[in-house]
């Protein structure tokens, strides 16, 4: 059986280089291009992961990962951050919004998707 | 003496599981206990226990029986009277041991011995039958009071434990309870034989056979239960071999040979009594009485008399006296010996205790030798334990005095007066044991000591003990506060000399007030003058605000005549009523009017005449009259106007130069978060192109031809670089901004300079450069941020790759034992760090060039700017990482010879 990834990104190219990347390992990929969306999505299917960007529109990442793990449905799915904030601190406040892992931006094409390997379990 | 080895054999058949008296002694004395320790054996080991009593009388009975058909072969003539009678001896020793229930069991062996010896003689049943009941009783008899009496007088002690004990043995067991046996035997004897005159005759020969062989018989059989059988001195075998056979055979020669050497015995049997002890004095005795009874019951030998009644009492004398003299012997030295092991015991116990205690402490013998003397001991008098112990004749006192004299302790043995010892500051005795204190001049110490007598449980003394502690602080103390004292009232004195003093001063002072008001009248003339002369603005107002005086410097400062002036209110001629700050200085002046002692330095604008604004610094002092009424003010004032016009330049100055940094740090704010918003928003579209160009260079979207994947590898070589300066400038901004971060966690230096090595050694090994690494001993793991280290080291190596065509990079780590950052305190500790070099053989930097060279986007510009791509910002980055890290990157360099780069990181974090 496929496995399933939810990644919400909002920029286009991101979002499509992404999917390619997963899809070419044979993931099957869900993509919502805000928090709300991605909410939506994640409460009618279960996902085994899901990849979120912090720089998101409406909501940001924090808020959505919050989101996330405050519903039974969600709470246990592992989270993995990916973002181009770099500042101090940003890792720390990934984790503690519920985050399990953390992937700056730009992704490297050649370890991107066995990065993400290592949270699936 | 064949039976002897059967003898053995008997005493352990007898003696195996007995009681050994002194535990029974402990049984009987204490019934309860005996049935606890019964019940804590089976009802079936109780059974086996009674079982065990009855074989042993049995066999009692049996071995009595047996010893007393030997001994008769040893009757004189026809008679049952024997020189020696060893079934005594094991009568009295079975029921020392197993109890008075082994009586009955003695009077059966003895019943029957008498009836097959009298039955032989050819009496008649009825008589020898009786006669062999009397005979028997009187042998159970005494056995039985023998016993009885032995336990009663030594108390349940063994009997050969003490001299003591030993002749109760020799006068109870041996002596009295013998006439028992006697009296009865001898009396059933006569009144069978008839033979009443021999009464006395036979009573004495029966009595001292019957003693006699208690004497030798019993102590060998209490021995032999003792264990192990050997030498108790510990004197070697070969030597007590050689004494027995020299005894056997000068006994042989005197009793069978019948050399007249009977006293040539005794040495050799004194020595066994020193030397072996107690078993062997008993083995000995037997040997020569054995060796003696056989020979004279034979005939031969010095005893044997040709009236047999005579030798018989020489054979018995003979055999009681050496068995007594050596027993004493044996049993005075075990005595001495024991009583020497208690006391050694009880020394060793004694040295543990005082080795044990804090104090100095020694203790001597009662001969003064020295027993014990511990580790306080061995400091404060700084002899050593093994020089001093067994040292006598005063030795241990001269560490304290110098020479060997006695010192307290001995004071205590010899119960001597105590005040006539001088050395002492104090001495006094308290119970029995004597205190002192005194100076050491030795060792420059105070003092305290104690000594007392040893004295062990009989009351003698034994030794003494002493205990010494310094009390050189507290007898400084005492002295101090003395001298405190002393000086204390030193001081009351001085104090109390001062008073009167001043006191003297005081008077002549109000002396002097008289002369001095004389003189005033002609002071005030004088200060009237100064006050119009004054360069000074000196004036007095009403409290109304009327002015009443104006010197002659304020009516020329401000330009009012004394006409104008006087009698006019201050506020409307040199007060505005309202100053250029806006302050109201007309309630200004009714304030101070009110209390010009709260306006004693007032700082207000003024006005001239003319209407030019003056600063004038004011001081306002009330003048009271004689009732106490406050009736005019007076003001003295200096034009201050230049200064505060200066003041307020500067501070309008200083107004503006904050605002200016306000600006300059909000600006510098918005760049920061400018450039990483910047750096951010960069990265998003960089994402894409370094993500799909390596899609492509990966085939993963379809082949590449090889023009393509040349074009694909310079796009992302381009977008590499462009990350690596949006990387740098984020990182300098974050550094401005403050923002940044080092981490102090302790890793591994050695392998982030090897994995820094191993990155850069592909793009050494394409320019043809050779890279070496050396870490030092030591270099291990350091506290400090793991990958700002890395990315020191890293950019140092690609900088020094990058300036070099040819020759090598060296990279080398050590250990720097004491380092001082930059900036440190120069009388602060230094700390550990670690120096990680970098140099190379490249182009090198020009002297003037190295001065800018850490300066953000300072890229030295030598043509090759175009060759050798750079943010200008990685070495400056690096700079600001090794202060945040509490270290320092120092460059050293020459044009055309190559750089070395030092960076130094404290291994214990910043």
């Amino acid at each position: 059986m496929k496995r399933t990834i939810l990644l919400i990104e909002d920029n286009e190219q991101n979002r499509y280089l992404t999917t390619f990347l997963l899809e070419n390992r044979g993931y099957e990929v869900v993509s919502a291009e805000d928090g709300p969306q991605g909410l939506e999505i994640a409460a009618k299917r279960k996902f085994d992961l899901i990849l979120l960007d912090i720089q998101l529109p409406l909501m940001d990442g924090y808020q959505v990962a919050r989101a996330l793990r405050g519903r039974a449905e969600t709470g246990a799915v592992p989270i993995v951050a990916i973002t181009s904030y770099a500042m101090a601190g940003d890792r720390e406040k990934a984790l503690a919004a519920g985050c399990d892992g953390y992937i700056e931006k730009p992704i490297n094409p050649e370890t991107f998707v066995s990065e993400v390997e290592r949270f699936l379990g | 003496m064949a039976c002897s080895g059967s003898w053995a054999d008997l005493k352990n058949t007898i003696f195996d599981g007995a009681v050994p008296l002194r535990r029974h002694c402990f049984l009987t004395m204490n019934p309860g206990r005996m049935e606890t320790q019964m019940t804590d054996t089976s009802y079936a080991g109780g059974g086996l226990s009674r079982c065990k009593t009855v074989v042993a009388m049995i066999l009692t009975a049996v071995v009595y029986f047996a010893a007393s058909k030997l001994s008769l072969l040893l009757a004189v003539g026809a008679t049952n009277v024997t020189s020696v009678w060893p079934p005594s001896g094991i009568a009295l020793a079975v029921i020392l041991f197993r109890g008075y229930r082994m009586g009955p069991a003695v009077f059966i062996g003895a019943f029957f011995a008498n009836v097959l010896a009298l039955k032989g003689a050819g009496l008649a049943p009825a008589y020898y039958l009786s006669a062999s009941i009397t005979t028997a009783i009187g042998n159970m008899l005494e056995g039985l009071a023998g016993a009885y009496l032995i336990r009663r007088l030594t108390a349940d002690h063994e009997p050969f434990d003490a001299v003591k004990n030993l002749f109760v043995f020799i006068v109870f067991g041996g002596l009295a309870s013998t006439m028992i046996s006697a009296t009865l035997g001898v009396a059933s004897y006569c009144s069978v034989t008839g033979e009443w005159p021999l009464f006395v005759r036979l009573w004495v020969t029966w009595w001292l056979g019957d003693a006699s062989g208690i004497l030798i018989v019993s102590p060998l059989i209490i021995m032999l239960k003792r264990k192990p059988p050997r030498p108790e001195t510990g004197a070697s075998w070969a030597e007590a071999v050689g004494v027995f056979v020299f005894l056997a055979a000068s006994s042989m020669a005197i009793f069978w040979k019948n050399y007249r050497l009977e006293y040539v015995i005794i040495p050799p049997l004194l020595w066994i009594a020193l030397r072996f002890g107690r078993l062997y004095s008993a083995l000995a005795v037997f040997l020569v009485s054995g060796i003696a009874v056989i020979c004279t019951v034979s005939g031969a030998g010095p005893l044997a008399e040709p009236a047999s009644r005579n030798s018989l009492m020489y054979l018995q004398t003979f055999i009681g006296v050496i068995s007594i003299i050596t027993l004493c012997l044996s049993v005075l030295t075990h005595e001495r010996s024991e009583a020497d092991k208690a006391r050694r015991a009880s020394q060793k116990q004694l040295y543990f205790i005082v080795e044990f205690l804090p104090d100095a402490t020694f203790a001597i013998d009662k001969d003064g030798k020295v027993i014990a003397w511990n580790r306080a001991m061995e400091e404060l008098s700084g002899v050593l334990k093994k020089d001093m112990l067994g040292k006598a004749d005063y030795g241990y006192a001269a560490p304290s005095f110098g020479d060997r004299q006695p010192i307290l302790v001995d004071l205590v043995m010899k119960s001597s007066d105590p005040a006539r010892c001088e050395a002492y500051d104090y001495i006094e005795k308290r119970g029995n044991t004597l205190f002192a204190e005194w100076y050491n001049p030795k060792i420059n110490r105070y003092l305290s000591g104690a000594a007392s007598a040893l004295v062990d449980s009989k009351g003698n003394v034994y030794g003494a003990i002493e205990s010494i502690r310094d009390i050189t602080d507290r007898k400084v103390a005492e002295r101090d506060l003395q001298h405190y004292k002393e000086h204390l009232e030193e001081i009351v004195r001085e104090r109390s000399e001062e008073l009167v003093r001043a006191n003297e001063q005081l008077v002549r002072r109000i002396e002097d007030q008289d002369r001095v008001e004389m003189a005033l009248a002609e002071s005030e003339k004088k200060y009237r003058d100064l006050v119009e002369s004054a360069n000074s603005v000196i004036m007095r107002w009403k409290p109304d605000g009327t002015v009443t005086f104006f010197n002659a410097y304020a009516q020329k400062f401000f330009g009012f005549t004394e006409a104008e002036i006087i009698g006019s209110n201050v506020v409307g001629t040199i007060v505005p009523a309202v100053e250029s700050s806006g302050r109201d200085l007309a309630a200004l002046m009714k304030d101070i009017e009110r209390r010009p002692d709260l306006f004693a330095f007032n700082e207000n604008e003024n006005v001239r005449k003319n209407g030019e604004k003056v600063w004038i610094a004011w001081t306002n002092k009330p003048v009271y009259n004689q009732s106490g009424d406050m009736v005019e003010i007076l003001s003295v004032g200096n034009d201050i106007t230049p200064r505060k016009t200066m003041e307020e330049s500067l501070k309008k100055t200083l107004k503006e130069l904050a605002e200016a940094k306000e600006r300059a740090e909000a600006a510098d704010r918005i760049k920061s978060a400018f450039l990483a918003t910047m750096s951010h928003e960069l990265r998003t579209p960089l994402n894409s192109i370094i993500g799909f160009t390596g899609i492509l260079l990966q085939n993963l979207a379809g082949p590449l031809n090889d023009e393509q994947k040349k074009q694909m590898g310079m796009v992302r070589g381009s977008a590499q670089h462009l990350l690596s300066l949006i990387n740098d400038v984020l990182d300098i901004s974050k550094i401005e901004a403050g923002q940044f971060e080092v981490h102090a966690e302790p890793f591994d230096l050695r392998g982030v300079i090897e994995k820094a090595a191993a990155v850069m050694k592909p793009a050494a090994e394409k320019k043809g450069v050779a890279l070496t690494v050396a870490v030092g001993p030591g270099v291990g793991s350091i506290i400090g941020d793991r990958r700002r280290v890395e990315q020191v080291l890293l950019n140092l190596l690609s900088n020094a790759v990058k300036f070099t065509e040819r020759g090598s990079v060296a990279l080398s780590a050590a250990v720097v034992p004491e380092y001082r950052p930059p900036g440190a305190d120069p009388a602060s500790k230094p700390v550990p760090a670690v120096r990680c070099t970098v140099a190379d053989t490249g182009i090198g930097i020009r002297p003037e060039d190295l001065k800018g060279l850490f300066q953000p986007f300072r890229q030295i510009d030598t043509g090759l700017a175009r060759k050798n791509e750079g943010t200008g910002l990685g070495l400056a980055i690096c700079r600001r990482l090794a202060d945040l890290m509490g270290g320092e990157i120092i460059a050293e360099s020459a044009p055309g010879q190559g750089s070395t780069f030092a960076f130094t990181l404290p291994s214990g974090g910043a």
